[in-house]
């Protein structure tokens, strides 16, 4: 019983992290038209920025976690520039490239320059590794009820801008009707980068949550990390807002309890494993694309 | 009144070009405060494109556009609606998936939210059906229903030129009717019109003035009494003899 709750606030972590990356990735799909496979890897390079600026100010946990999240939205607004001319000519391969591209540059930069290539580990106390509560062997940190509760209002606070807002609304109809959007006068520029920004805040934040969860980053990570995000975003139906938040708690669950009753390193090969089926079943994803 | 109080749009030598395709070639045309002016012509004749090319949307284009005096050749888009010109595009351009209070509410967009409420009222007060279906998908009315939304939406950014790109196409012949009754009030309410129309009969008893084109250029102009007199308009628009 106590290693079956283990298992399911390890998946709604999981889950957790996941859905403010695809919504992230989902919003530069809709919004920007750019298939950005460097999302998490932008946001790995907020992690070691914020892991340089505890290593300069001492462990300064406020200054960390702020670097963490500034970091992200500076990164997401500086790549609208580099993909705002491809999404205009609808260019979906180009930006694809150029998305790959990054996240090469990255992932090399991160294993060459940055701590000789060596993995990053995080100072202990920002983990949060108090137990907020506690069933038996079974226990909730603080950091891990940041986590899920944080990610909860991240995402929620996202929903509430796309479909209560009129800024919300805008950039919805930008998604559906590009063309429209722009003849009846929205300020489509300005919501474009106000997307990224937007992005940029999501993966800022899941960057603190990770540093959290995992405790210590390296290179590898942004192209794990990818993967699951892709995974995710095409198991839901690319475009799709609410079926990604759904697939990222169903993609959470299921690898925390592979990890929590198989033996071995099982995850990936059952998450993908699970989600060529869907994909060869639905290849629009259990919801359907969007936009 | 001087010449710049009476002219509100003014298009100097506009030439649009696709690729090797010329769709405007040295377009000069002009609508005056009031005036409700069509544009004729077939498929292809480049209508949509002026419509588009006013808004700066669309290729580069050569030549140039004022709106109550000023240039607005390289405006952005934005802040061209926001002055005081609409587009109706071709094929009413709704956001299908959208409710119909959110549609208006964009077409207001530049506005703050109280000026929105305000202006959606009357729009509400003009168009009661809008009202009574304002909380369905705009994708699931009918035809004459979402262009009523479209003109609803182009009032809702406060206008003083109202485009309407083809607003009878895919119209059954009653509701062609109203949208036109509904074009005359709206002229007569203050709001300047620009229309494209391959309806030219209906049109012409509407409109003030009117341009014919032919493969991107003016072939013909007038009065919308000498146009439908003009044995030319006559035979290419209002299919027969008078
Ligand atoms: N996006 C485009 N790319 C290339 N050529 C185009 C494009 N849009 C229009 N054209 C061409 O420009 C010319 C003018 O087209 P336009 O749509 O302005 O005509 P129109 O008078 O509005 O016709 P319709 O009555 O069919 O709406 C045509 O030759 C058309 O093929
Ligand atoms: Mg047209």
């Amino acid at each position: 019983m106590e290693f079956l709750l283990a298992q399911i606030i390890n998946g709604l972590i999981l889950g957790g992290i996941y859905a403010l990356l695809v919504t992230g990735f989902n919003l530069l799909l809709l919004e920007g038209g750019v298939f950005q496979y460097a999302y998490p890897h932008l946001l790995v390079l907020s992690m070691y920025v914020s892991w340089l600026v505890l290593r300069v100010t001492g462990n300064n946990i406020f200054l960390g976690i702020l670097a963490a999240v500034l970091s992200g939205i500076v990164l997401g607004i500086a790549t609208e520039p580099i993909f705002r001319s491809l999404s205009k000519r609808g260019a979906a391969v180009a930006s694809f490239i150029v998305a790959l591209g990054i996240a090469i540059i990255i992932t090399d930069i991160l294993s060459r320059v940055i701590n000789k290539g060596i993995q990053i580990a995080f100072p202990e106390s920002l983990k949060g590794e108090k137990a907020l509560l506690q069933f038996g062997y079974a226990i909730i940190s603080a950091g891990q009820m940041l986590t899920i509760l944080g990610s909860f209002v991240a995402v929620g606070g996202i929903f509430f801008i796309l479909f209560k807002t009129k800024t919300g609304r805008a950039m919805r109809a930008m998604a559906q009707v590009p063309g429209v959007a722009r003849l009846i006068g929205l300020p489509v520029n300005a919501m474009s980068l106000y997307s990224y920004m937007l992005a940029g805040i999501l993966g800022g934040i899941s960057s603190v949550f990770l540093i959290m969860a995992l405790g210590s980053a390296s290179s590898g990570l942004g192209n794990t990390l990818a993967l699951k995000v892709l995974a995710v975003a095409i198991f839901a139906g690319l475009g799709n807002l609410g079926g990604g938040l759904v697939s990222a708690l169903i993609l959470g669950m299921a690898e925390s309890f592979v990890m929590g009753y198989m033996r071995g390193d099982w995850a990936n090969a059952v998450a993908f494993g699970m989600i060529m089926i869907i994909v060869m079943v639905r290849p629009r994803g259990i919801f359907g694309m969007k936009a | 009144m001087g010449k710049s109080d009476r002219v509100l749009l003014e298009i100097k030598d506009l030439s649009v070009e696709y690729g090797p395709v010329k769709a405007l070639q040295n377009i000069n045309l002009t609508v005056n405060r009031g005036e409700v002016i069509v544009l004729l012509g077939a498929n292809g004749a480049g209508k949509s494109t002026l419509l588009n090319a006013v808004l700066g949307i669309g290729p580069p284009k050569k030549g140039s556009v004022f709106f109550e005096g000023e240039d607005i050749t390289t405006m952005p888009t934005n802040r061209i609606v926001a002055s005081g010109i609409c587009l109706l595009p071709e094929g009413r351009g709704i956001v299908p998936q959208m409710l119909v209070w959110e549609n208006l509410q964009l077409g207001g967009y530049h506005f703050k939210n109280a000026v929105i409420r305000k202006d959606m009222e009357n729009v509400f007060r003009r168009f009661p059906i809008l009202k009574e279906r304002r909380r369905q998908e705009a994708g699931t009315l009918s035809g004459g229903q979402q262009q009523i939304l479209s003109i609803g939406r182009g009032l809702m950014a406060k206008p003083k030129l109202m485009m309407l790109d083809e607003p009878s196409l895919g119209l059954a012949p009653v509701i062609i009717t109203e949208v036109f009754e509904i074009i005359r009030e709206l002229n007569r309410d203050g709001y300047s019109i620009l229309l494209s129309e391959q309806n030219a009969r209906k049109a012409l008893q509407v409109a003030d003035r009117g341009y014919v084109f032919e493969k991107g250029q003016i072939v013909l102009s007038g009065s919308a009494e000498d146009l439908e007199k003009n044995e030319k308009v006559h035979h290419a628009y209002l299919g027969g003899h008078i």
